[in-house]
Formats: structure tokens, C-alpha cells, sequence
């Protein structure tokens, strides 16, 4: 199947296509390909695709889940608003 | 990992990789970069991405200066690509006639460099920043050559353009010593074995005390905590960069993805921690202070708050070049401005390893103004 058309993170249109170039460039941790393409950085923090895009590098690279440096997704769980944040919601 | 090499530079942030992108610009290309983590992982990975040539004193605007310069041309002279930059400026409100005389006198400073700050009603105000309520703003200063950048692309160019041209990069390897011997500088002793080089460029950011203390080497450089939001993005809107700094002590600016990114500088924050916890106290007081000035994004959501450490130093002023106590030991320290004065602390640093002249007369930079009392107080930062 076409690489460019398989998509690994939805908030960001992150592919399985960029994923193999930033991996054969020279990039071996999640972190660094996530400072580099925004995958995992978007409205859903990597509650979606980290996992799988953990696993399609070590899959890809041959390394074990526990070498990759996977980020943690931030707060908040959940996108909420700054008027919910400081209860003036309208 | 080499044996040897010219130069050692320990960090992959910000400084780190420019210093090793303009040693190899140079021909220097016999380096190594020791990165605990990733680049860019410490303070240029969590940054507010913005840049600024709005200083009080001359040696911060020559840093700026110099830096914007070349961040105009580093995507595509690196090869990296588009760094997602735009020069929307950045907006410094007034709120009473004190603040219009200490802005007048910063963009007086300004001008006679040739930067172009102007002061601006708050009608103009509203015209740069048109999400802004400027109902309790008198005027304010705005300089079009001030901007955003994405910090990691930046980081990324710079070691790509170093990489292509032989320098060593080594990640997630940590430096346990430096040995020094009849007061040089001989190798630098990491978790994966040892390189001899007389020459070791400090670009650890909020580790560079520690960096110094492995070679006897004092440095005034605290970690800081320093809290940040960014929101779902919107469109990219060009509007300026709302720097607060005379009342609300908040900064709110939109990145080219979109988000609007935003920090506040908490009082209560305890120098000399290292502490990467978001804390829900700060994002309350922080969405608290932005909502009054920008009401409009009391609908937008906040998807992520990270926090970061700042490298502090007693004038908040860079820390770069040699040092009295060891020969070899070279500072490079952004102190809070790595991302926004990376081109300057590279293209210095890698003057002083040629060992020809600066582009920039360094006294003011020189760990030395500590203890002879020439701190460079600039009271235009935050």
C-alpha cells in the first residue's frame, strides 16, 4: 500500500512515508522525530498515535520500545478552553 | 564516538548546534557534539520560539541584530528547509505616561543601531495586534524586525548543516568529566568513552554550572523554572507579539502553526531547581492575565502546558567565550536567549576558536564583568 496514504497521526497528517525518511536520515528516538514533524503534537497530545507510531519505529529500526524515548503526552487530558480554565465559560 | 577532536561541544540545544554549525562553516570540522538527550531536548526544545531586536542596552541589540540576520538565511543555506519564521513583531504595551518615557528611552537606544522600533498610539496598537483590547493602553513600541521561529527547526538546520559537513554528533550520551591538566583543558570523559581535545565549548544551558564545576570552573548560571501554553491553532493572523512586561508580565504570540503561545513570569517560581512539572496554580493565574488582554481567546482551547528551565545569570546578559581559571573552557551561554541569539553565540564562538577577530566587540559577554562588577543590566527583559 502507498506509504503517503497511510496516516499515523491524524491531528498533525503525520505519514508512515515521512516516518521511514526521518528514521532513514538518521533519527532513532521519538523524541527527536517529534521535534521535527509535530507528530503526536496536536489536540489529541499523542493519546491516539503514540503507541503506534512507537511501534512502527521499532519495528522499523529493529530496537526494543523501551530504547525509543517516547514523550509523554501533556496536560490537559482533554483541550479545554481558557475561560473554562479560569470558570468564566461563556 | 572520536578519539579526539578539535573542538567538544557539550549540548545539542540551541547554542550547541550553531557553535558547531559555524565551526564547520569555518573548515573546523574535526568537532564533537555530546547531547545528553536529543536535539533540541533542554531549554531550546521547550522555549516561547520568538525572537526580538527590542533590548534596552547596545550589547543585547547587537546580539539580536546579528542573529536575526542570519536566521533569514540559515533554512536554506543548511539545507534543512523552511523554518517557519515570521517577523510580526513584537507589540511592548504602555499603560501610563512612566512606561512611554522608559519605552522612548529603549527605542532611542534602538534606533541609533538602526533597528526599526517605533512608538505607537493605541490605535496603531490595535492595528498590529487587532486581537488586542487596548482600552487601559496609552501607546506602546513595536519593532518589525522582531518575530517567531520554529526553535526546533532551527536546531535541526543547524545540525544538519554541521552534519553534512563532518561534524560528529553524539545523542543521548552524558558527560561525566572534563580533565583538565596544568590548567588546560585535555579531554572530556562521557558514559561512552573519553575524547582528548584542548578545546570544550560549555553549551549545556541550565547544566552549565555543572558543566563548569567538572573543570574548576565557576559559573553564575542557575536553572529556572519558566511554565508555557500553547493553543489548537487558528489561522496564522500575522498579528504582533503582545509583550506585557510593564503590567501583566505576560507574553502571547501566535506561531506560524497557528497555536498561540503564551507564558507568564511567576513570582514565586524557586531559582537554582530543576523542575519540568506544569503547575495548575501557574496555567489558572497565566489564562487569567492573557483573557483580560486578549478577551477573544476565552473560547480557544489550550491543548498543551509544558514547563522548561531558563539558565539564569545575575544580569540575565549571554555568558560567552574563555574563561580566567582554565585554559580551553570556552562559555556559551544564552542565558534565557539561546534560541533568539543562537546565530550570534555560534558565529562568536567560532571566531574566538579560530582565533580571529569577533564580529562583535565581546566585553560586554565575557564571564570576567562578575567579578569586576560590569553587570549589563538591561531593563527591557522581562
Amino acid at each position: 500500500m502507498d506509504e503517503s496514504k497511510i496516516i499515523l497521526c491524524r491531528c498533525e497528517n503525520f505519514t508512515l512515508q515521512e516516518l521511514h525518511r526521518l528514521i532513514d536520515s538518521g533519527m532513532t528516538s521519538m523524541q527527536e522525530i517529534k521535534k521535527d514533524c509535530r507528530c503526536s503534537m496536536g489536540p489529541c497530545q499523542g493519546r491516539t498515535c503514540k503507541e503506534m507510531i512507537a511501534k512502527e519505529i521499532a519495528a522499523y529500526t529493529g530496537r526494543k520500545m523501551e530504547e525509543l524515548d517516547i514523550p509523554v503526552s501533556r496536560i490537559p487530558i482533554k483541550p479545554i478552553t481558557m475561560g473554562q480554565i479560569i470558570g468564566a465559560d461563556s | 564516538m572520536k578519539k579526539t577532536a578539535d573542538v567538544v561541544i557539550i549540548g545539542g540545544g540551541a547554542a550547541g548546534t550553531s557553535a558547531a554549525y559555524y565551526l564547520a562553516k569555518r573548515g573546523i570540522t574535526n568537532v564533537a557534539v555530546v547531547e545528553q538527550k536529543y536535539t533540541p531536548f533542554g531549554g531550546t526544545g521547550r522555549c516561547a520560539a520568538h525572537f526580538r531586536l527590542q533590548f534596552s542596552s547596545e550589547s543585547n541589540c547587537r546580539m539580536g541584530l546579528l542573529s536575526v540576520k542570519e536566521f533569514d538565511v540559515l533554512g536554506e543555506e543548511s539545507g534543512y528547509g523552511d523554518l517557519e519564521i515570521s517577523k510580526h513583531g513584537y507589540l511592548l504595551p504602555a499603560y501610563n505616561d512612566d512606561n512611554i518615557k522608559f519605552l522612548e528611552k529603549s527605542v532611542a537606544v534602538q534606533q541609533s543601531l538602526g533597528i526599526p522600533t517605533y512608538m505607537l498610539s493605541p490605535e496603531e496598537c490595535k492595528e498590529v495586534a487587532p486581537y488586542l483590547d487596548v482600552t487601559e493602553i496609552v501607546g506602546g513600541a513595536h519593532c518589525k524586525g522582531d518575530g517567531v521561529i520554529n526553535p526546533m527547526k532551527m536546531a535541526l538546520a543547524f545540525k544538519k548543516g554541521a552534519q553534512d559537513r563532518g561534524v560528529e554528533f553524539n545523542n543521548y550520551t552524558t558527560v561525566t568529566d572534563i580533565h583538565v591538566q596544568g590548567g588546560k583543558v585535555v579531554g572530556v570523559v562521557t558514559d561512552k568513552g573519553e575524547i582528548a581535545t584542548n578545546c570544550v565549548v560549555n553549551a549545556a544551558g541550565m547544566n552549565a554550572k555543572w558543566i563548569g564545576r567538572m573543570a574548576g570552573v565557576t559559573i553564575p548560571v542557575e536553572p529556572e523554572k519558566h511554565q508555557i501554553i500553547v493553543t489548537e491553532p487558528l489561522e496564522y493572523m500575522g498579528g504582533a507579539l503582545v509583550y506585557s512586561s510593564l503590567k501583566y508580565e505576560t507574553y502571547i504570540g501566535q506561531v506560524k502553526h497557528g497555536g498561540f503561545l503564551m507564558g507568564w513570569s511567576d513570582p514565586n517560581v524557586v531559582t537554582g531547581i530543576v523542575d519540568f512539572e506544569p503547575e495548575w496554580r501557574v496555567l489558572e493565574e497565566l489564562c487569567r492575565r492573557v483573557v483580560k488582554q486578549l478577551p477573544a481567546l476565552k473560547n480557544v482551547r489550550v491543548v498543551r502546558h509544558w514547563a522548561g528551565q531558563y539558565d539564569v545569570c545575575p544580569d540575565h546578559s549571554v555568558i560567552l567565550g574563555p574563561v580566567p581559571e582554565v585554559e580551553g573552557f570556552l562559555c556559551a551561554s544564552g542565558c534565557t536567549k539561546a534560541t533568539m541569539f543562537a546565530p550570534a553565540i555560534g558565529i562568536l564562538i567560532s571566531e574566538i576558536v579560530e582565533g580571529v577577530e569577533t564580529t562583535l566587540p565581546m566585553e560586554p559577554y565575557l564571564i570576567d564583568r562578575f567579578p569586576k562588577g560590569e553587570l549589563v543590566m538591561d531593563p527591557a527583559l522581562l
